[in-house]
């Protein structure tokens, strides 16, 4: 686990150098490892990168609090009610393909110019997956484990916080986990349409920068950090709960 | 004495344009302690009388009462334990499993709270029914004995006065259930529980109970019989043999 | 295990090594762009002049985003000619790509559009006030902080209100009331500042003191010296499509409203106004040189000669 855990990142490393040594492609474009790890070094000591890491992080938070809530709520009024569902079913249908950054225009214009709309274009991009994953989650929910807490007497509320929630509790966690991928490429496509130029920006638009003013290493630097974090938390978050629920429980919700 | 009693019950259910009548004007009582098998084809009402007895249902006609009182819901005094070996709750310890339906509020920290009374109860119910080395262990790493096992403990550490069994030992192979037939009789004469036992398995009936519901399929409603061989019983003695063969031919003759 | 891992590399390397091989037929591949301050390459790659003036060569025109995916394009070997403003032209050069200025191809009004009548002076946007140009060392983005430099002694003035969009999207905020200014180009500056409720703050050319050129063609060093003749042709290719244009107006706008899908009287309108003019020069590189090296945009005063053919 460990050893496999850097084989790949080496690997990478290594073919990366080969491919910068063989001359294939002009340096200005594909610079070495060590001139990325410089130019990387200098952003995280100038602390560029780790506030456009922790600002980017912040507007992730700011949408992942109310579109948990959201998808909560429109999951669980659509479990209790028919008529509920219909609209959040096709609400869902409706606005789950389409990319956040096609709504930009139309954000623009109701909502007006801020961060709010890269907030809001998160929001859009993690609201549906939470929401998918909620209700099919509670739907879900084996009859059998309904029974046995009727059976038992519990009341609505100990219906909800003993069986029901933890037995969606692996598809919930699904649907977490797609939403970090999905809040991760919203913001920092939005950031890079849409950014603001003298103040504070996230890591999309440090990338967009450096991109802009042909600072090559510093912009694979953005992109190398942007995998590390994926990496770190997939491995060191995601994995560890994993291992705690839905492995430990037998669940059929492990993969994805 | 006499404390489930079920009145004229009727029970059907839609099929095209008409109903299919699976219980029509149906009495009958159960004393206490009393062990009932509910004998019949698949597909014949008998899980849909055990959850008409049990409460998941409401009769269309008719009544069931418990000690008097008229049943509406499904009742913690009256276990279910179901054919399906997923049934525990697989986020919980076998332990925590066993305590949810009493001490369901308090999981993670019932050890310390628990009565001594209780504690007792628990490692006796664990003790005999031979999971004290799995306490710890969720139910995805249990074989199918092993869950129904669980699921026997956890509704008779729940203090029932009836135990409702829907084929629980259906689904796992003939020694454990040949195990699992013994584990539940020992626990039955001790525990004193009434027990309705679903079965399309004439010699399980035979084995394990004192009174069969027949199901016969003709419509008329199940036939009620005493089963009058003496315990314990040995499915292959002569007496056993013909007893099955007439329960047989019970069935075949409509 | 390792031995797929090298069959990879070795099949890789093959692969985009083998996309960068040269051929014998003398190519010339040029990025096409959408805008009115382009439209002489349109006309070029409509009427085909190149391939009249120089019938041997081939002629690849390639659709490409914006202007960091040109000068990505033409640093990959996928692109000999690259267009686009003289900042983001001269960033490039200042970090070393062997790229130089082979032509200009057009001079346009810029400017900053604000709600008429609201502000007389670049010190007046408010605290939230915000401005939108398309992004940072953009022309735009240049012209708007020698604004700020020339009239009120402070490049980084309106820094802080500065917002990324790209032209429409500007447009729309400006529109909407979203944003309260738009440093922006034609055709947007005209659509801007016609209505009655828009005017130009401040112009480029007044930012910058001079006329000075918009739109200039970059070629790369390499191509320069392996197809002299060819770049020849090339340079009288954009003279004869810049003649074109207006010499043959009519012709001209039927093959341009075609492509920008638009009637013809009202660009008609839009690209013979006397504010547009197509030509070769280039003006104002010195200006450029020194202001964004003297606000550390670029890292090193290039000389004229580093920067022209």
């Amino acid at each position: 686990m460990k050893i496999r855990f850097l084989l790949w990142p080496a690997a990478f490393i290594l073919f990366w150098q080969l491919l910068y040594l063989l001359e294939i492609f002009p340096p200005l474009v594909f610079p070495s490892i060590w001139e990325i790890l410089r130019q990387t070094g200098a952003d995280l000591a100038s602390g560029e990168l780790i506030k456009g890491t922790l600002y980017s992080l912040l507007v992730i938070f700011a949408a992942f609090i109310p579109s948990l809530i959201g998808g909560f709520l429109m999951a669980f009024l659509s479990v209790k009610f028919s008529f509920s569902e219909r609209i959040t079913e096709t609400a869902a249908a409706l606005a789950h393909p389409l990319p956040g950054i096609a709504l930009l225009p139309i954000l623009i214009l109701w909502t007006g110019l801020g961060i709010h709309i890269i907030v809001l274009i998160v929001i859009h991009s993690v609201l549906w997956p939470f929401y998918i994953n909620i209700r099919s989650g509670f739907k879900d929910v084996p009859r059998l484990w309904l029974d046995f807490g009727k059976n038992n007497s519990l009341n609505g509320r100990e219906e909800f916080l003993y069986i029901l929630l933890p037995a969606a509790f692996p598809s919930i966690f699904a649907g977490v986990k797609i939403g970090w991928a999905r809040a991760w490429r919203a913001v920092i496509s939005a950031e890079m349409i849409f950014g603001t130029i003298g103040s504070a920006g996230g890591l999309g638009w440090f990338i967009y920068n450096k991109r802009i003013f042909m600072d090559t290493p510093g912009m694979y630097g953005g992109v190398f950090f942007l995998m590390l974090i994926g990496l770190v938390v997939e491995t060191f978050l995601f994995r560890k709960i994993e291992k705690r629920t839905a492995i430990r429980w037998g669940g059929t919700h492990v993969s994805s | 004495m006499s404390h489930l009693k079920v009145e004229n019950l009727s029970f059907s259910y839609p099929v095209g344009d008409g109903r299919h009548i699976v219980l029509e004007k149906l009495d009958l009582s159960a004393d206490k302690g009393d062990f009932i098998s509910i004998l019949g084809p698949s597909g014949c009402g008998k899980s849909t009388l055990l959850r008409l007895l049990s409460g998941f249902l409401r009769p269309e006609e008719g009544q069931v009462t418990l000690n008097g009182s008229i049943l509406s819901s499904p009742f913690p005094e009256g276990q279910m334990i179901f054919q399906d070996t997923n049934q525990l709750l697989p986020w919980l310890s076998v332990e925590n499993n066993i305590l949810f339906p009493r001490f369901r509020s308090l999981l993670g920290s019932a050890e310390k709270k628990l009565s001594e009374n209780d504690r007792l109860l628990l490692e006796t119910i664990m003790d005999k029914t031979g999971l004290l080395s799995f306490r710890h262990h969720f139910s995805a790493q249990l074989s199918g004995g092993l869950k129904q096992r669980v699921s026997l403990a956890r509704a008779i550490f729940a203090q029932p006065q009836i135990l409702f069994l829907d084929e629980p030992f259906v689904s796992l192979d003939a020694p454990s259930r040949y195990e699992l037939q013994n584990l539940l009789l020992n626990l039955w004469k001790k525990g004193g529980w009434t027990v309705f036992f679903v079965t399309h398995d004439i010699s399980e009936a035979l084995i394990l109970s004192d009174k069969m519901l027949l199901f016969t399929g003709d419509g008329k409603g199940p036939l009620l019989i005493t089963n009058f061989l003496e315990s314990p019983r040995d499915p292959h003695s002569e007496q056993f043999r013909k007893e099955k063969l007439r329960l047989y031919s019970l069935i075949d003759s409509l | 295990m390792k031995k797929y891992l090298v069959i990879f590399t070795v099949m890789i390397t093959l692969f985009f090594s083998g996309c960068t091989n040269r051929k014998d037929d003398p190519t010339i591949r040029i990025a096409e762009q959408f805008g009115l301050a382009y439209a002489p390459l349109q006309i070029m790659k409509e009427k085909k002049i190149l391939e009249r003036i120089n019938p041997k060569a081939k002629v690849q025109w390639l659709k490409l985003g914006n202007t960091a995916a040109i000068r990505e394009a033409v640093l990959s070997g996928d692109l000999d000619i690259g267009f686009m403003g003289i900042p983001p032209f001269l960033i490039a050069r200042d970090k070393g790509m062997p790229w130089k200025i082979a032509t200009g191809l057009s001079s346009a009004p810029l400017g900053l559009v604000v709600p008429s009548g609201k502000y007389t002076s670049l010190r007046d946007f408010g605290e939230h006030a915000k401005i939108a140009l398309p992004q940072p060392g953009s022309i735009q983005h240049i012209l708007l902080a020698m604004a700020c430099e020339r009239e009120e002694g402070n490049p980084a003035l309106l820094d802080r209100h500065l917002l990324s969009l790209k032209h429409p999207d500007g447009m729309n905020a400006l529109l909407s009331g979203a944003v309260e200014g738009h440093f922006t180009s034609p055709p947007y500056l005209f659509l801007e500042s016609d209505l009655d409720d828009f005017e130009i703050l401040i112009s480029g050319e007044k930012a910058m003191g001079e006329p000075f050129t918009f739109i200039v063609g970059g070629v790369t060093e390499e191509f320069y010296g392996d197809n002299p003749v060819l770049y020849n042709d090339f340079l009288k290719a954009v003279r004869q499509s810049i003649n074109f244009i207006s010499e043959n107006k009519n012709e001209t706008l039927d093959i341009l409203s075609e492509v920008y899908s638009m009637e013809k009287d009202k660009l008609h309108d839009l690209l013979y106004r006397p504010e547009m003019d197509f030509g070769t020069s280039v003006k104002g590189l010195e200006p450029f040189i020194s202001f964004m090296h003297r606000n550390g945009y670029l890292d090193q005063e290039l000389s004229q000669e580093s920067v022209l053919f």
